[in-house]
């Protein structure tokens, strides 16, 4: 079992209680390899969008050099940045589990020795960040084949630009956590995480929120969706160490603010769970 | 055909008293769905805000492409529920219950089941169109394409399912291919380069359910709405004669089971 993530704090007894979660982070990555063909699947999709999009964008720009201060190359680059988040996460949190909660499975996980939602945390951010790496080639190769080579300006860029995006996987987590904890009260959820998803792709991935009206943008900055994909996406590509703060420090405060509201709805539902011996 | 029509509609009707036995449920699927085709309108208007149009595609004809996709798509999942599920019930061995009945065991698989959320889908293009005209004569185009549309999709979706016969679990390819199907009816032709426009006419029929009946609708050039009508059913003759060919090779799950 060398070479595991888990053999990298085994030196380190401060990190030992993370070690159960980097065990569950690290299987779960494992179990989500195993179905080879369904992540070509998720690639093969990606890529289509990129490519649909690229087109749209192409199109739009017909006889103008600039739309909402992007031109092509940056809003282009932004498509390819602000899907590879959304994809990279997917929405299996939210399908795995609404269906422990509905069959009771999630009763049986209760009784371990580890906090529920951090395990999930683990599972699901390990996963999302292992997918990332070929959506992330594909998405590059596509846009540096059509648009030029892009790569982070600055250390400084490439630092921000991951700080940014692991939240951002970590928000939509805590999002997809707290829609499949209506299963508790709701036997089908499922339209909750439909509106999730498109709240999520108009809020800032399909299009910078600079395309919208200026009056609707502190409302869109109000809700967790202004801060989910906007932000890694406009710091690919338009880097302003002023903004850097202001992004980040936006993302930990939703972060901060949905783990907070996540543990209170999980403890409430988990009182609604009733285990019966057999 | 009379007795076909019987079945579709006795189906139906067992189906729908299914999903109603969940009506709050099933509610919160249809109006989910009319909220999820109605988020990508603010990504319409966003970018034509700035744009006015794109490849000449105005936000009037975008909205008939964002109504008649889905309506279309909608009508194709509340009459033949398993369009998409054909392969699933090939690969396990569940045809059989259809082969031991009298009728079609294609139609009759694909009528079997309905999608609640399809609903929404479909309401969501009839509600939208009197936003886009008032002009009777395009309402009524509207709703043959829906049907033919309908057709394709259902066409379309059963000859690829069709193709586990040879392929064994195709679920990979399958959701592949509808991605392939929803993306090219969900955007204006333009923005596709004209060399891969013939794959909307072929392999990817988009073109028949989206692309044609728009340009009738815009322009009222007739000609196209029997080369709509002619193209859906090619589609749904060439489907039935592959699910014909492939149940020569169609193992039994030697499951038990039974339909009410």
């Amino acid at each position: 079992m060398r070479g595991l993530p888990i053999d990298a704090i085994a030196g380190h007894r401060w990190l030992l209680p993370m070690r159960k979660y980097v065990l569950a982070g690290s299987t779960a990555v494992r179990n989500r390899w195993a179905y080879r063909a369904d992540v070509a699947g998720l690639v093969f999709t990606y890529a289509l969008f990129v490519f649909v999009f690229s087109n749209l964008w192409a199109v739009a720009y017909a006889g103008k050099a600039r739309l909402a201060g992007y031109d092509l190359r940056q809003l282009t680059w932004y498509f390819i940045v602000s899907e590879l988040v959304l994809f990279s996460m997917g929405q299996g949190t939210f399908t795995a589990l609404s269906a422990d909660i509905k069959t009771g499975q999630v009763a049986y996980t209760l009784g371990r020795p580890w906090s529920f939602p951090f395990k999930s945390l683990a599972e699901n951010v390990s996963c999302a960040l292992s997918l990332m790496g070929p959506f992330a080639l594909v998405g590059w190769l596509m846009g540096s084949t059509r648009l030029g080579f892009w790569r982070p300006s600055s250390a400084l860029h490439a630092l921000a630009l991951t700080l940014s995006m692991l939240l951002a996987l970590v928000l939509l987590f805590l999002c997809q956590f707290l829609l499949s904890m209506t299963a508790f009260w709701w036997e089908e959820n499922t339209a909750f995480l439909w509106i999730h998803q498109k709240l999520a792709l108009v809020s800032g991935t399909f299009l910078p929120l600079e395309f919208f009206p200026a009056e609707w943008r502190p409302w869109i900055e109000r809700t967790p969706y202004g801060w989910l994909c906007y932000p890694p996406a406009r710091l690919a590509v338009a880097f302003e160490t002023g903004q850097v703060r202001r992004l980040l420090a936006g993302q930990l405060a939703w972060v901060l603010g949905l783990a907070v509201l996540a543990s209170l709805v999980f403890a409430a539902g988990s009182r609604r769970t009733a285990v019966q011996g057999g | 055909m009379k007795a076909y029509t019987r079945l579709l509609v006795e189906v139906f009707r067992a189906n729908l008293a299914a999903v109603f036995a969940y009506r709050i449920p099933s509610l919160v699927q249809v109006f989910g769905m009319v909220l999820n085709n109605a988020s990508f309108l603010v990504f319409w208007a966003a970018l034509l805000r700035h744009t006015g149009t794109v490849g000449g595609w105005g936000l009037r004809d975008v909205l008939y492409l964002w109504a008649l996709g889905p309506s279309a798509f909608g009508l194709a999942h509340i009459l033949f529920g398993n369009a998409r599920q054909l392969g699933t019930l090939i690969v396990q061995g569940d045809l059989d219950v259809y082969l031991l009945q009298p009728k079609d065991p294609q139609f009759h698989a694909l009528i079997s089941r309905t999608v609640p959320a399809a609903w929404g889908d479909f309401f969501y293009g009839f509600v939208l169109l009197p936003f886009i005209t008032h002009d009777p004569l395009r309402m009524g185009l509207f709703a043959i394409f829906t049907v033919t549309g309908a057709l394709v999709f259902v066409g379309f979706f059963s000859l690829v399912q069709s193709l586990a016969f040879w392929l064994g679990n195709i679920s990979g390819l399958a959701s592949a291919v509808t991605e392939l199907m929803l993306s090219f009816t969900l955007y204006p032709e333009p923005v596709f380069p004209q060399p891969m426009r013939w794959v909307f006419y072929s392999l990817i029929p988009a073109g028949f359910l989206a692309f044609l009946p728009i340009h009738v609708l815009r322009t009222l050039d007739w000609v196209w709405l029997p080369v709509t009508m002619a193209a859906a059913l090619a589609l749904l003759v060439l489907s039935a004669a592959v699910f014909r060919l492939g149940l020569r090779r169609y193992e039994s799950g030697n499951a038990q089971g039974g339909r009410i």
